[in-house]
């Protein structure tokens, strides 16, 4: 810078204006964290905060302005007597030409007060409900479209990439800063570009580091940002002792980029574990059925054959049967007629001897024969003729009783013939189709019918003695 | 003229075959020739079983490794990140 002015000294003259931006210029480039103590804040402009620190052993003074959107930002409320440090670059101030320091951040110096701050926005949060676990939004199932806010150059981007699953994730990444206070800004407009992203999922992440490291996740504007941000939220920030306030508002806090891919992997994992077991279900159901049909059609055909061979060795078993009674019956004829045979020959023998002897009896009668049977002839015609004339006596006694009974019969029926009766003179009443045959059978006045031998005529009763 | 054999479909063969078992079940007193028919007929149906049968067990055990292989390759296809 010396030599700069060096040589604008030795060659013109410059403008107030011109000298003071020359200078700015310079003075860009001494960009620092300072701390000090807080002497006096004026809250009462409309667009800046002023306010003077001092050096906390020597006799030092630092004029600061700070915007007073990048004030609330911070989310720190300084008071004088605040041990703080600030970020910012020197600058003079040219209507005026004031020196002061262009703050950028503003945070807590030390532990204690960092805590102290942490606990009053972590009390102040919970007593909004920004907190509550009735307001963690689930991630969605299978998430596809993740936003992603951290540094580029960090190792946490890849860790996050090698162990989130391959599952097809369309990540839209913004480079931010997330170490120290500086950090806000970048992160508050991070938020802002994703919120404009279609997104299902917004991973906030960053590794491990100091209390003070982390504290634009404990910022007041960015726990806000992340808390009303559309879709859910995952943090991936690691700490060691407290969580960060932007892990406790987010749906999801996560300590680390590995936890984060985890988290959305999830489903994912869920599902493929689903489909393996669906598939080791289906692929099982359908072996057994198989096996089972194997083992039923082993069975049927067991079963079939055992059935069908059963009733073969009945009926086997029954034809034996059959056979073996057909051969007793068999044997039993043979028996029988081996019986007979020599029955019949003992019969044969004797009828043999019988015949022979018949034969002898035969020529004797063949030489008795002639005169015998002249004899014989004779008596049996005279008996012949004995016969046959009883014979027909008989016959005719029975011819002549037969006639005589016939006549006898028909002479009786002659006899009793109703209308030779009528030929007679008599005549038969009837009275209602009835015939008459005493007096009790009519009455005085009563219509009768009397039939004679030509015909019929009515006529009434007049009196009955 | 195609002299093209008809696949045998194991669920109808499956149903035949069940048929016949019940028909022997039935019977106090197998008639024999009826018997036989009903046996050589299960007997056909059997053997045509088995045959669809091992088919299809080919058929799944190929199915089977198209499911690990199908799985290998989508993993496979999303080298994005």
């Amino acid at each position: 810078m010396a030599t700069e002015l060096d040589q604008q000294s030795n060659t013109e003259v410059s403008s107030v204006n011109d000298f003071l931006t020359t200078i700015n210029s310079s003075l860009s480039q001494y960009r620092s964290r300072i701390e000090g103590e807080v002497t006096s804040v004026k809250k009462t402009y409309a667009t800046a905060i002023y306010f003077t620190i001092k050096d906390l052993e020597e006799d030092a003074l630092l004029n600061c302005v700070v915007w007073k959107n990048v004030y609330d930002q911070n989310g720190i409320d300084i008071e004088v007597g605040d041990k703080i440090i600030v970020t910012g670059t020197p600058e003079i101030y040219t209507p005026r030409g004031t020196f002061s320091l262009k703050v950028r951040t503003i945070e807590y110096a030390g532990e204690g007060a960092l805590k102290k701050a942490y606990d009053e926005l972590k009390q102040k949060l919970t007593e909004e409900g920004l907190l509550d676990s009735e307001r963690k939004r689930s991630l969605p199932n299978y998430p596809k479209k993740i936003g992603v806010i951290t540094s580029k150059s960090g190792v946490v981007i890849q860790d996050f990439n090698s162990n989130l699953g391959r599952y097809g994730f369309q990540t839209t990444m913004v480079d931010s800063r997330v170490e120290g206070k500086d950090a806000i800004h970048e992160i508050l407009a991070s938020l802002e570009t994703m919120s404009k992203q279609n997104i299902d999922v917004l991973v906030i992440m960053r590794g491990g580091g100091s209390w003070e490291s982390l504290q634009a996740f404990n910022t007041e504007s960015v726990v806000r940002a992340v808390a009303k941000f559309e879709c859910p939220v995952v943090s991936g920030i690691g700490h060691d002792t407290d969580v960060t306030l932007v892990e406790l508002v987010a749906d999801i806090g996560a300590s680390t980029p590995t936890a984060v891919a985890e988290v959305l992997n999830e489903t994912w994992d869920s599902l493929i574990h689903s489909l393996d077991n669906a598939k080791l279900q289906v692929v099982n159901t359908y072996k057994n059925y198989l096996s089972d049909i194997t083992q039923s059609l082993d069975a049927q055909n067991a079963f079939l054959f055992r059935s069908y061979d059963k009733s073969l060795t009945i009926h086997a078993s029954n034809l034996n049967s059959l056979t073996t009674n057909i051969q007793n019956q068999y044997r039993l004829i043979e028996k029988r007629i081996n019986q007979a045979s020599t029955l019949f020959q003992g019969i044969a023998g004797e009828l043999k001897s019988q015949l022979k002897s018949i034969q002898v009896k035969i020529i004797d009668i063949q030489t008795k024969i002639p005169r015998k049977f002249n004899s014989f002839i004779n008596e049996s015609q005279s008996e012949i003729k004995r016969v046959g004339k009883t014979v027909l006596t008989y016959q005719n006694g029975f011819t002549e009783s037969a006639e005589r009974s016939l006549y006898d019969l028909e002479k009786n029926i002659k006899l009793s013939d109703p209308s030779r009766i009528l030929k007679l003179g008599y005549s038969l009443s009837y009275s209602n189709e009835k015939l008459i045959r005493s007096t009790r059978g009519v009455s005085v006045g009563e219509a009768i019918t009397t039939k004679v031998s030509d015909g019929d005529f009515i006529s009434e009763i007049k009196k009955v003695t | 003229m195609s002299e093209k054999k008809k696949e045998v479909n194991l669920t109808e063969s499956l149903g035949e075959l069940q048929e016949i078992v019940a028909w022997f079940e039935e019977q106090d007193d197998v008639d024999v020739e009826q018997g036989l028919v009903k046996v050589r007929e299960a007997a056909g149906l059997i053997k045509g079983s088995k045959q669809r049968l091992s088919q299809i067990q080919n058929e799944f055990k190929e199915i089977e490794k198209e499911m690990d292989i199908t799985e290998t390759s989508e993993v496979s296809e999303d080298e994005d990140f």
